[in-house]
């Protein structure tokens, strides 16, 4: 029998004579399946609400329709809203990706449905559901979603299942009787620290995956594998960080106050410090300044129109649609222009605000492993923009569609409305290369701790006893 | 760490509120249909018709001395303005329900009671945004009601061909928005149950000191 399958073994008794094991593997299960279920109930509000704002579209077509039939019915002409194409009301919405359940992520911070209409600026057309009615204490405590119980809660167990798995060892001598035996120090202690990290993090995995499974009915399976691949990498960082910190402190007590230490440094602080950061560095543009940019804007067009708005209003356009329609297609083809810098401005400082961030991500594994759990659900900063971009897309194909009804002067009729709308379909961009590197970068940073831990160990068993 | 974030997911999911789309949907419904759900927009309209020409005893809207057209327009910003109101109010005794279940959680995290009461004292706060909010409503409803008692009493689209005109900023001269944050002896008694749960956790942590003293001395000597 080789010498790591004897330590191997070794390891497998004492872990399973561990109950405290067991509880840690039950108080994930606790935990996590609490997680999934509110996940899902997230999930499920959010699904409901975009559907409802998408069905809006419908509803306000089958009232106009009624009015049209009864306004006929009545032996009136239909007028004004009934049939002008620039009434039309569209509406986009942003699906849930098929594992949404497992975080929250950012899509909060990002409207999820636009409502657009052919003289709307295509950039505000996500205005009304900017903000939705979220309770404001969950918005400022945040999710408590799988993604954060594997985040904060995974790595505390990790650190209660191996933390003094050498250290303890070196405190009451039997580290000295281990390292005398025809074993590399570098075998002995890593592949410890593997068997006992592995049976927390194995079965979280396992547990973890299922869950998600079960309220996704099974759907992306490869989004699955890929969330197991992260929670592995993810823990394989703690274990490796565990094990470093056993070959370089000497008792339980020091063990565990740098397994707390550490896990109070990179789960909390780092991520807040960096964030922190990215706002110095690239601040985030204010909602409020674009805002009042854009009412300023609009206003101010409006008013260099005025008088020609004024003279629109009884002209006669001696064409199926009326002369203050034309002049509001002339009006809002100015506005656009006055508004493209604004816009740009705000969408250059975002951006550059995402870029900075997403950099930084890279120096903080819990940042890491929430940002490549947010891309398997969908609910990443990424994802929403694709969106925002598909629809201002599709609010240009909205406006065409006006303008071309416009200038052939044709009108709304019962066949219109029965044929129904254009309907916008989101186009569901691929994970991508964020993801990849979320994933290698966390195995780097793993490999770098275990390369750290092989250096300690070079030095020779004398060193870590 | 964990309380902090399973008690308002437990609180949300005990005492849900509607969301953005379905308020709007349910406000919408309301304005069309009427509060009671049988009085439809074009029947209300019908009935103020009559109701004003019986007020002005005249038997045609020409021939009435003020427009019907702001009359029309001030009821409909009452009207929906009363349903968007009640239908914020229900959302917020909605939001206040789930910050009461989650003051229980206190008990097992002192940051529950720490949270709440930090936000009230800095006037940042769930009362102090709709408080806020509330006065900015009143103040946007009174302006735009007066704007419409305006457009009642001056325009005349019979009288004059032109399109009506009005200076808005003496229509709204001494219209100004001055909110009132809560004062503090309000904060304080709304928040006397966070106050008595930070002072039972410091008595807890008082007597845990004392009875660890102890030990140490016993087993010291």
């Amino acid at each position: 029998m080789s010498v790591f399958a004897v330590i191997s073994g070794l390891e497998v008794r004492r872990v399973l004579r561990d109950r405290a094991m067991l509880l840690l593997i039950v108080i994930f299960t606790l935990f996590a399946a609490f997680a999934v279920h509110s996940g899902e109930r997230w999930a499920q509000g959010r699904a409901d609400a975009v559907t409802k704002v998408v069905a809006e579209a419908d509803e306000i077509m089958a009232l106009r329709r009624e009015t049209f039939v009864e306004t006929v019915a009545r032996g009136e002409e239909p007028r004004f809203g009934l049939i002008y194409a620039t009434a039309l009301p569209f509406r986009a919405g942003l699906p849930n990706a098929p594992l949404a359940a497992l975080s929250g992520g950012q899509a909060e911070g990002y409207p999820a449905a636009a409502a657009i209409s052919p003289f709307v600026d295509p950039l505000g057309i996500f205005d009304r559901y900017a903000t939705g009615l979220e309770s404001p204490a969950v918005l400022a405590a945040g999710r408590f979603d799988l993604a954060f119980v594997i985040v904060f809660l995974l790595p505390l167990l990790l650190i209660a299942g191996t933390y003094d798995f050498w250290s303890r060892d070196v405190e009451n001598g039997s580290a000295r009787i281990q390292l005398s035996q025809p074993v590399a120090p570098a075998v002995l202690v890593l592949g410890r620290a593997g068997i006992r990290g592995g049976f927390v993090l194995i079965p979280a995995t396992v547990i973890a995956t299922a869950l998600l499974a079960l309220t996704s009915g099974g759907a992306d399976v490869c989004g699955l594998a890929l969330f197991a691949l992260v929670v592995l990498a993810y823990g394989s960082f703690w274990i490796a960080l565990a094990a470093v910190i056993n070959l370089f402190v000497r008792t339980s007590t020091a063990a565990a106050l740098a397994g707390g230490t550490a896990w109070l440094v990179i789960v909390i602080l780092l991520p807040a410090a960096l964030a922190a950061s990215a706002q110095m560095i690239a601040p985030k543009p204010s909602l409020r300044d674009h805002s009042n940019a854009v009412r300023a804007t609009t206003l101010e067009v409006r008013a260099a129109n005025v008088a020609a708005a004024r003279a629109a209003s009884t002209a006669e356009s001696g064409r199926a649609y009326p002369a203050s329609l034309w002049h509001s297609r002339h009006e809002i083809g100015a506005r656009d222009a006055r508004l493209a810098p604004v816009h740009q401005a705000h969408e250059t400082a975002g951006k550059c605000h995402r870029s900075v961030a997403g950099a930084l991500r890279l120096l903080s594994p819990a940042a890491l492993a929430q940002d490549a759990m947010d891309r398997i659900a969908g609910t990443d900063a990424a994802r929403a923009i694709v969106f925002q971009e598909q629809a201002r897309a599709f609010a240009g194909t909205a406006r065409q569609l006006a303008f071309d009804w416009m200038d052939a002067d044709r009108l709304m009729t019962l066949a219109d409305y029965d044929g129904g709308l254009p309907r916008f379909a989101f186009v569901e961009p691929r994970r991508g290369a964020g993801l990849a590197l979320d994933i290698a970068a966390l195995l780097l940073l793993s490999a770098g701790l275990l390369a750290l831990g092989l250096l300690r160990l070079s030095r020779g068993a004398a060193t870590i006893m | 760490m964990l309380v902090p974030r399973i008690a308002p997911a437990i609180a949300e999911a005990a005492v849900p509120t509607l969301s953005g789309p379905a308020m709007e949907a349910a406000v919408t419904r309301e304005v069309r249909e009427g509060p009671s759900g049988h009085d439809p927009q074009d029947v209300r309209l019908e009935r103020l018709k009559s109701e004003t020409l019986r007020r002005y005893g005249v038997a045609r809207i020409e021939d009435l001395p003020v427009d019907f057209g702001g009359i029309s327009l001030a009821h409909g910003e009452a009207l929906s303005t009363g349903i968007y109101r009640r239908h914020f109010a229900t959302l917020d005794d909605g939001y206040d329900r789930q910050s009461e279940m989650q003051r229980l959680f206190a008990f097992v995290s002192p940051l529950q009671a720490v949270r709440p009461l930090s936000a009230a004292l800095a006037g940042g706060d769930q009362h102090a945004h709709r408080r806020f909010l509330e006065q900015a409503e009143q103040f946007r409803f009174e302006t735009v009601q007066r704007l419409n008692e305006d457009i009642i009493h001056n325009r005349r689209p019979a009288a004059s061909p032109a399109p009506y005109q009005t200076d808005v900023a003496a229509i709204t001269d001494g219209l100004n928005f001055t909110p009132h944050a809560p004062e503090l002896d309000e904060t304080i008694k709304r928040h006397s149950m966070d106050l008595a749960v930070l002072i039972a956790w410091s008595v807890f942590a008082v007597i845990l000191a004392l009875l660890a003293g102890r030990r140490l001395r016993r087993l010291a000597s």
